[in-house]
């Protein structure tokens, strides 16, 4: 007789102990921590000439299709991360830009401009809930200062108009990204450095129109690294040729920043009542999903539990304790399913989100490649003629003609 | 007959002799006259910005900048400098001068700041004006040079080769017919853009790569010589020369290239700043979606935004409309008592400004209302 109560005890215990568990999975919580501090532009404190300041060309960003977790595959419209690989740089670079740390910052039509310093970056997510960026940042000597992935969760509060009207909720990544790369240069670079960098990037772009006059200057190591062998003479006839297309070849970038400038101010409105909607959504789906799983794993156990208590449950306490919580299991379990079907609702109103936004941007995408294309186009005709042009001239002064 | 036979038999090399020295003769008449025919296409700079202004649409600076260089050779052309000295030294000169304005040029839109700001286009216009003095002096001193070498041969007329440079020259802006039909026929056609020195011989370089005026007097250098002096005058041109040739080709491409782009950053900045504005008149109203939380932050925005929209669009609109209102025929009444589609047709009439379909509106307001028939 004792034996059986001590059994019956050890049994109500553990259908105690797998309903205290239950129930704590089920209180069990995932809290995302969300920053609501803002990291500021830091400035360099030392007064930088204007000879060793170095400037800065931002890739368009690789929208990161390849890269996308089956789980976000449904909710991410591959057209606004797209949209977003061209907004997303040309905020880099206007944050880089007003660091006053630098000296032209530009997002790069493409990667026939040498610059001193480059920036690739990746959008690894962005659901208006969180961001991730990976960045690649390198010089014009070929070497590789660093790849970080910048991540950043922001609340509610960055949506409201009061701080929209000051930044981008999202303006604290570029932020850092900023300070990472001032910090880089004054803890890695010495002026020295930064000259040879500023006189590669020059002979990449001499080299590139007038290879027979530039390329003895430059040499390359086997890890792929320029370094510079000779110098021109600063009176040099045809280096001042190429720094005048030079300038010419600013002008081109910046008329092409113009183009980024009109695509960013025409996608920030629908981009930010996107970004807000999928925040909420984002929000309440991941919640629904958290649910839904502990529902499945507290009801799974309360099954299991039940089941064990009623077949070897020595009395009728025991197997009807068992069989209550194996209903409440099951009913746990049928929860677990409508907290799936009601997360799949927001997933349908993140698509429906993803595809209005979509067709938004995506004709302004299309006209903004477009332009530059055709920007691009052109302005390679020209340059093509005064390379030949370049070319003949130092025939003519080489005496070779 | 054996006297005949061996007259006829000296005839024959006689006859021979004569045969080649004409052949000769018009060998060499040929080769002078394909030399001036070859300089006409000379142009190399005339090529070059034909090819440029077709392949990068040239915008309204560059297109100006090139009227400017036509208006100085149509006045020079009106009005011939006859103070020129002789030719050679007046290509000289005008060479120096062009060359000193180039640099004026090269160094203006070289003095752009380290941010990329772009050149002023009152910079890239006072170039064109440059250019187009020194084309027109140049055009002035061939002419000049052309009445006391008159007796020399097509070819060599100075005239005919400073014509065909301004030939070359006004292909790309369009403006001046009147060269030479040699020159102008196998000009243009020949210069079709592809560039290269080895297209082109050394007379051709002096005539056919400065288009503001150095080519013409180079011509007009070479008219004032012998027969064979066009090919001895370009021969003779010096590497130094030629580069300063080419570089007048890529300063003139510059001009063009300021030209577009000063064009395009305008347009681009104008669509940036009609963006802005609607994004301002326009701010996150569609916040007001779903979320809750979301609609208090939209209201004041959303509230505002309709109203400046409209007073963005609403002058547009007003603007785009044709204001201008033509009174109606004397046979049409008041229209005060007008159903909506008489109005409407009164109203289209009388904003049609052309006289042919406003009175096929009338007539059609007329069979509507009724004023026809009566009539």
């Amino acid at each position: 007789m004792s034996t059986l109560r001590q059994l019956t005890t050890q049994q109500l215990k553990r259908i105690a102990g797998i309903g205290v568990l239950a129930c704590m999975l089920v209180a069990c919580n995932t809290h995302t921590v969300k920053t609501t501090t803002y990291t500021p532009i830091v400035q360099d404190s030392q007064d930088v000439p204007e000879d060793y300041l170095l400037d800065v060309g931002v890739a368009i960003f690789d929208p990161g299709i390849d890269e996308i977790d089956e789980r976000d595959e449904e909710t991410t419209n591959h057209e606004v991360r797209v949209a977003e690989s061209r907004y997303a740089p040309f905020l880099l670079a206007d944050t880089l830009q007003r660091s006053a740390n630098w000296g032209i910052v530009r997002l790069m039509p493409n990667d026939e401009s040498p610059m001193d310093v480059y920036i690739d970056g990746t959008i690894l997510q962005s659901d208006g809930e969180t961001m991730q960026i990976r960045v690649s940042v390198s010089d014009s000597r070929g070497r590789e200062w660093y790849t970080r992935v910048y991540d950043e969760v922001i609340s509610q509060f960055s949506y409201e108009p009061s701080q929209r009207q000051q930044a981008d909720p999202f303006q604290v990544i570029y932020n850092k990204i900023s300070n990472d790369l001032l910090e880089y240069r004054q803890n890695n670079l010495s002026n020295r450095e930064i000259t040879e960098i500023r006189t590669i990037s020059e002979l990449l772009f001499a080299r590139r129109f007038s290879p027979d006059v530039f390329d003895s200057y430059l040499s390359t190591d086997r890890q792929g690294h320029y370094t510079i062998t000779s110098l021109p003479a600063e009176s040099d006839p045809i280096l001042q040729r190429v720094r005048d297309i030079r300038e010419r070849d600013f002008m081109f970038i910046d008329t092409v920043q113009d183009y980024y400038a009109t695509y960013v101010r025409q996608m920030r409105l629908p981009y930010d009542t996107w970004r807000a909607l999928s925040y909420d959504e984002t929000i309440e789906l991941r919640e629904l999903r958290a649910s839904a799983n502990r529902r499945f794993v507290a009801g799974a156990a309360a099954v299991l539990g039940g089941l064990a208590a009623a077949t070897s449950g020595g009395n009728y306490a025991t197997q009807a304790g068992g069989a209550v919580g194996v209903g409440a299991g099951a009913y746990l379990i049928k929860s677990g399913f409508d907290k799936r079907a009601e997360a799949q609702m927001h997933m349908e109103a993140l698509e429906e989100l993803g595809e209005s936004l979509e067709n938004e941007v995506a004709p302004r995408v299309f006209s903004l490649d477009d332009r530059t294309i055709t920007l691009t186009g052109t302005v390679e005709e020209q340059y093509a003629q005064w390379k030949e042009i370049l070319a003949d001239i130092y025939s003519t002064e080489v005496g070779d003609i | 007959m054996k006297t005949k036979e061996l007259k006829s038999f000296a005839v024959r090399p006689l006859s021979r002799i004569a045969v080649l020295a004409l052949v000769s003769v018009s060998l060499v008449a040929c080769q002078s006259s394909s030399s001036s025919s070859s300089s006409a296409p000379a142009m190399p700079s005339s090529s070059s910005s034909s090819s440029q202004s077709s392949s990068s649409s040239p915008p309204s600076s560059s297109s100006s900048s090139s009227s400017s260089q036509s208006s100085g050779q149509n006045q020079s052309a009106g009005s011939p400098i006859p103070s020129l000295p002789s030719s050679q030294s007046g290509a000289s000169g005008s060479q120096s001068q062009s060359a000193a304005s180039q640099t004026a040029a090269g160094q203006q839109s070289g003095q752009q700041s380290r941010d990329g700001a772009s050149p002023s286009p009152q910079g890239a216009q006072q170039g064109g004006q440059v250019a187009g003095t020194t084309a027109g002096s140049t055009a002035a001193g061939t002419q000049g040079n052309d009445p006391g070498q008159g007796s020399g041969s097509q070819a060599r007329l100075p005239g005919q080769g400073s014509q065909a440079g301004s030939n070359g020259r006004d292909g790309a802006t369009g403006d001046l017919g009147g060269g030479t039909d040699q020159s102008s026929g196998g000009g243009l056609d020949r210069s079709g853009g592809d560039y290269s020195l080895d297209t082109l011989p050394d007379s051709v370089f002096g005539g056919g790569s400065s288009a503001d005026g150095a080519d013409g007097q180079a011509n007009a250098g070479t008219g004032t010589g012998t027969g064979d002096g066009g090919t001895q005058a370009a021969g003779a041109m010096t590497a130094a020369e030629r580069a300063e040739v080419l570089d007048e080709r890529l300063r003139r491409g510059y001009e063009t290239f300021d030209g577009f782009i000063l064009g395009e950053r305008e347009r681009a900045q104008a669509e940036s700043n009609a963006a802005g504005s609607s994004t301002i008149g326009g701010a996150p109203g569609g916040g007001g979606g779903s979320s809750s939380s979301a609609q208090p932050q939209t209201i004041p925005e959303s509230g505002a935004s309709p109203s400046a929209v409209l007073a963005s669009t609403q002058p547009q609109s007003s603007s785009a409309r044709p204001t201008e209102t033509f009174p109606p025929p004397e046979d049409i009444p008041s229209g005060r008592d007008d159903d909506v589609v008489a109005r409407q047709l009164r109203e289209a009439a009388m904003s049609e400004p052309d006289p042919e379909l406003r009175e096929a509106l009338w007539q059609e307001y007329r069979n509507y209302t009724g004023l026809g028939e009566d009539q």
